[in-house]
């Protein structure tokens, strides 16, 4: 998702640079899930550690700075290598062209719904803690709720994306 | 995770059952009711099948697709479907599982949490199948046995007697 978001979001800048790029971000990803797979193992094993807790905040910084890098060139206006401003007051280059803003839009509104992956996750472990402080029972109305927000996030970001792609390419 | 004892009574007899780590999942203390799960398990099958149906479509529309970096977008955003496909299909199962045994939605919330999880990590694994408990040893305090558990009486049937 971080290679396709990316992509779109260099054919959206007309090949804008990021300030990080793509292959660093996929490596970040993986960084990211290994923090998550820490926090995690932790979670199961040591409820309450504060590797716990640093593993968790490791893994959001992880995640902020790959979401920084995919929406920094869109939200500066970022110009690409040998193209003059557009804006030559401010040096930037906004998106004038039609299709290239509703890349931008969708690349905005798929890499945003990811937050909705680390929100769910710190309010089902506060909501986890209130019903169980020892960590040993589950409630079966959290797990719903975390069944039926993943799930939206899922279709939302993962089925969003592909029926975008296929979208995109009958207009261009 | 600390062991974790479970008592309880059959015909007056008191049971503990002690559960530590992976089993604990399957008999741990849960909330709620057992409408959500069977809940759960149809918001499995619905994400299943969207991400299917936007899945096969991307992948047609890549395979179909003279410009290769949009075939490549598509190519990619197929496979990320494909991944939370076999997530879902996973999911489905421990769910399901969980509502055939009777239990809560929280049966198997670690499997799915793991899961989802390994939905990030592409190759992760876990294993759905959950370990069968403990064998419950039930204390033989009944007259008819002696204390080696042989029977205190003929036990052979009458014609064999």
């Amino acid at each position: 998702m971080t290679l396709d978001l990316y992509m779109l979001a260099e054919q959206a800048t007309g090949g804008a640079e990021a300030p990080i790029s793509k292959y660093t971000a996929a490596l970040l990803m993986t960084v990211m899930v290994l923090l998550g797979a820490t926090y995690h193992f932790v979670k199961v094993h040591f409820l309450g550690s504060t590797l716990n807790v640093l593993s968790f905040l490791g893994a959001c910084v992880v995640f902020t700075v790959v979401v920084w890098g995919i929406l920094d060139p869109l939200v500066s206006d970022v110009c690409p290598p040998g193209v003059n401003a557009t804006d030559v007051a401010t040096g930037t280059c906004p998106i004038s062209d039609e299709n290239k803003k509703t890349d931008e839009a969708a690349v905005f509104f798929l890499t945003l719904v990811w937050i909705g992956y680390p929100v769910v996750s710190i309010l089902s472990r506060i909501f986890q803690s209130c019903v169980s402080p020892d960590g040993k029972s589950f409630d079966a109305r959290i797990s719903f709720a975390k069944d039926f927000f993943y799930a939206v996030l899922d279709v939302t970001s993962k089925g969003g994306l592909a029926l975008y792609a296929v979208f995109r390419s009958t207009w261009l | 995770m600390p062991p974790s004892q479970i008592s309880f009574k059959i015909h007056n007899e008191d049971i503990s059952l002690i559960s530590t780590g992976a089993e604990v999942t399957a008999s741990e203390e849960s909330k709620g009711s057992a409408g959500s799960g069977r809940t759960s398990v149809i918001l499995a099958t619905l994400a299943f099948y969207q991400l299917l149906g936007t899945g096969v479509l991307a992948a047609l529309v890549a395979i179909r697709q003279p410009d290769k970096t949009i075939g490549f977008s598509c190519a990619l955003a197929a496979a990320v479907n494909a991944v939370a496909l076999g997530h879902y299909m996973a999911i489905w199962r421990v769910r399901s599982q969980a509502v055939r045994a009777k239990e809560k939605v929280a049966g198997g919330d670690q499997d799915v949490e793991v899961l989802r999880h390994s939905d990030w990590a592409v190759s992760g694994r876990c294993s759905t199948t959950r370990r069968p408990p403990p064998p419950v040893r039930m204390p033989n305090k009944s007259p008819m046995y002696l204390a080696d558990n042989t029977p205190a009486y003929d036990a052979r049937p009458l014609h064999a007697r």
